[in-house]
């Protein structure tokens, strides 16, 4: 059977300037995604200025046309774009002190949403049974990712739910005499006196383990090797108090150490503040995390401060 | 700065299609690919000082890149040999054949003329991407005149490709070279990883340009090639003045230190190299080098065995080493800077490694409130869930 409830569309901008008219509840909504597909590409990616990142931020939901009919999908419109952060960019702007103008992508989302509006017009302009039956399919199939696009998010949603922050720098091997692992001093300074930071340290001071919450503390310091007898809750003040006071020549910070993206080893180790561009991890510990001085990105995040005691180890999980 | 540092330029595009089980390649144009968006990433590149040179060649017919877009049709019958192109020596390490350059030989011109030695070079040790992300560099006349002085003179074409030059010393991977990195500069960096060591006035020399002639000063961290992707991020720096080299009568300031390049067949393309062009420099006659002729490439190797010169660490000699001087691509597409960041724990399985050690340490970290977020994408699922069966409506009308 065939429908023919609209007309047929040459463009994609076409097709949605057409269901901008058409349905009149959603007239600015077809016309965002008018001005999406008739934009920029980069490496196929739509990108558009902040003007209509700011229209999409007020989006709560979004229209699925098929037939003369609408299905609302509800959304968050922080799951509609996302800044476009290249790493060229970065560079340009810190190191380089340039300025650019923000620019932001269609999150899949909204690029699936976009395009079921424009393929639900080819299957209901279809001129002839044989090309009603092939563009259902391909909209079927089309339905069938976006579902998959949902599940796949709200899977990541448990995943990267962690309020996590790290020292992210290049790989630097070191020595591997040397048993620390050494972070750059400016931004390692400013990770451990930070709100993130501050939830999760643990500060050993004698026979106090002095933390915000006491969550698996006692397993950690056991699986370390270190045994402290009384594990303390404390305020935000006393903390930071002990993590901005702390004397790396007296006192002992760990860190663990995320190899970015693939490779799920972690490395833990006593951690130094140094004038270094990268993380200094030793050579044999490197070799463990597959990092060699290439570009390797890494992440150190501190975890634990033992005042008054100087000790020395970099070990990885694999050990 | 206004001006960018990369341009954008136009190459020619194909499609490496069997016909009747031989791989022939096919110039391609968009019309040809089911979505036009990916063959355009791929005929618009992005690239540096070799952009108008890569251009210029597939203008002419001699370079192709291969988009990753899927053809509209597979049935070609009429196309060139895939054994006329180098797929390897420009292609990405991570896609091979990802660019084809017409070449003779075993490795293309444009990588001979790079690597004068790239015949006898291990076969997987290219310049690879690096053509592409090579800046356009302004050089201080001394170290324009350390190229001109002691670039190789090749068969054809007369010299060998524009790299940045720099003395280099090559240190085994040892704990004496660590000690001389840990004293020149105050941090125990080791050369274990392939990193690179450069002095602060070279890098002061180099200015990359921008579109607009902007010149700008190199950032602390980047990353640099030398022949037979001899790459690496410098890991540290140091004062120029404070690392020498004596060679036969001459001292002179180390720019650049880096490892012996521990495989047997990348040494001819870092070594012998770096040490012919230091002969050169010195004053001394070297042999043109006829890229194509392996047998002579050989001979060379024997002929100029390395050179070596006696370090000198803040006035006082510590030892014989290998010098030369050796050329130099940089990428300049990573930000390098340390920074602040949120680290991707799904990505890295750090949750699977914790659980199997049994190792708490994620309960530590604060977790965001994603149930209203779940809720959502369960609406959003019923929503399109509702559309789907209505669809299925249609089709069993249909049927």
């Amino acid at each position: 059977m065939m429908i023919n409830s609209c007309p047929r569309f040459r463009e994609k901008a076409e097709a949605l300037s057409w269901l901008a008219s058409a349905v009149p509840e959603f007239e600015l909504t077809y016309r965002i995604f008018a001005e999406i597909v008739n934009g920029d590409q980069i490496n196929g990616i739509p990108v558009f200025a902040q003007s209509i990142a700011d229209q999409l931020s007020r989006v709560t939901e979004l229209p699925l046309w098929f037939n003369n009919e609408i299905v609302r999908i509800p959304v968050n419109p922080r799951s509609l774009f996302w800044e476009v952060d290249t790493e060229l960019d970065d560079i340009l702007e810190s190191e380089l002190e340039i300025e650019i103008a923000p620019y932001y992508a269609a999150t899949s989302l909204l690029n699936s949403v976009i395009d079921l509006n424009i393929s639900s017009t080819f299957v209901c302009s279809s001129l002839d049974e044989r090309s009603f039956k092939k563009t259902l399919a391909i909209y079927e199939e089309k339905l069938d990712q976006l579902q998959a696009g949902i599940l796949k998010m709200a899977a990541s949603e448990i995943s990267e739910a962690y309020m996590i922050s790290s020292v992210r720098a290049r790989h630097v091997t070191i020595n591997k005499n040397h048993r620390n692992i050494y972070a750059p001093a400016q931004q390692l300074g400013d990770l451990l006196v930070s709100d993130s930071s501050i939830r999760h340290m643990i500060v050993i001071d004698g026979d106090y383990a002095y933390c915000l919450h006491a969550d698996g503390v006692e397993k950690i310091l056991s699986k370390l090797g270190l045994s402290v007898p009384n594990i303390v809750e404390c305020g935000r003040g006393r903390l930071l108090y002990m993590l901005e006071n702390i004397d790396f020549n007296k006192d002992t910070l760990i860190s663990h150490v995320f190899r970015h993206p693939i490779i799920g080893y972690v490395a833990i180790g006593t951690t130094k503040p140094a004038e270094i561009y990268g993380i200094g991890v030793p050579a044999d510990v490197s070799a463990k995390l597959d990092g060699d001085d290439d570009g390797d990105i890494i992440d150190l995040v501190p975890s634990i401060v033992v005042k008054n005691k100087v000790m020395e180890f970099v070990t990885t999980t694999l050990n | 700065m206004l001006g960018g540092i990369y341009r954008r330029f136009t190459v020619k595009t194909a499609a490496i299609v069997d016909n009747a089980g031989k791989a022939i390649v096919v110039p391609t144009s968009e019309y040809d690919y089911k979505i036009r968006q990916a063959y355009r990433a791929s005929a618009r590149i992005t690239a540096g000082m070799f952009g108008p040179l890569v251009s210029n060649m597939s203008k002419r017919g001699l370079f192709y890149a291969i988009p990753r877009a899927e053809l509209k049709s597979k049935t070609f019958t009429k196309g060139f040999d895939l054994d006329r192109f180098d797929g390897l020596s420009l292609s990405s390490i991570n896609r091979p054949f990802s660019r084809l350059i017409v070449s003779d030989q075993e490795k293309s011109s444009i990588e001979r003329w790079c690597n004068p030695f790239a015949l006898i070079t291990d076969g997987t040790r290219n310049l690879n991407t690096f053509l592409y992300q090579m800046p356009v560099v302004k050089l201080s006349k001394s170290l324009l005149n350390l190229f001109h002085r002691s670039k190789l003179e090749l068969s054809t074409p007369k010299y060998e490709l524009f790299g940045i030059p720099g003395v280099t010393v090559f240190l085994d991977k040892n704990d004496e070279a660590d000690a001389i990195l840990e004293k020149l500069t105050g941090v125990p960096i080791s050369l274990d990883g392939d990193g690179i060591v450069t002095s602060r006035q070279w890098r002061k020399q180099i200015k990359v340009m921008t579109t607009l002639n902007e010149e700008l000063d190199l950032p602390e961290t980047f990353k640099l090639q030398g022949a037979a992707r001899s790459k690496g991020i410098t890991i540290g720096s140091f004062e120029a003045n404070r690392l020498l080299v004596k060679v036969a009568d001459h001292i002179l300031p180390v720019d650049v230190v880096m490892n012996t390049q521990g495989k047997r067949k990348n040494k001819a393309a870092n070594m012998t190299a770096a040490g012919m062009r230091m002969r050169k420099f010195l004053g001394e006659v070297v042999d043109r080098i006829d890229t194509t002729n392996i047998e002579q490439l050989i001979a060379l190797k024997e002929k100029y065995p390395v050179v070596r010169g006696t370090l000198v660490l803040d006035g006082e000699e510590i030892g014989e080493v290998v010098v030369g001087i050796n050329k130099f691509y940089l990428d300049l597409t990573h930000n390098m800077t340390p920074r602040i960041a949120k680290p991707h724990i799904s990505y890295i399985q750090a949750q699977q490694v914790f659980d199997v050690l049994d190792y708490p340490l994620l309960s530590r970290f604060e977790k965001r409130d994603v149930h209203e977020d779940l809720e959502l994408h369960d609406k959003q699922l019923a929503a399109v869930e509702s559309l789907t069966n209505r669809i299925a409506l249609y089709r069993g009308e249909e049927l």
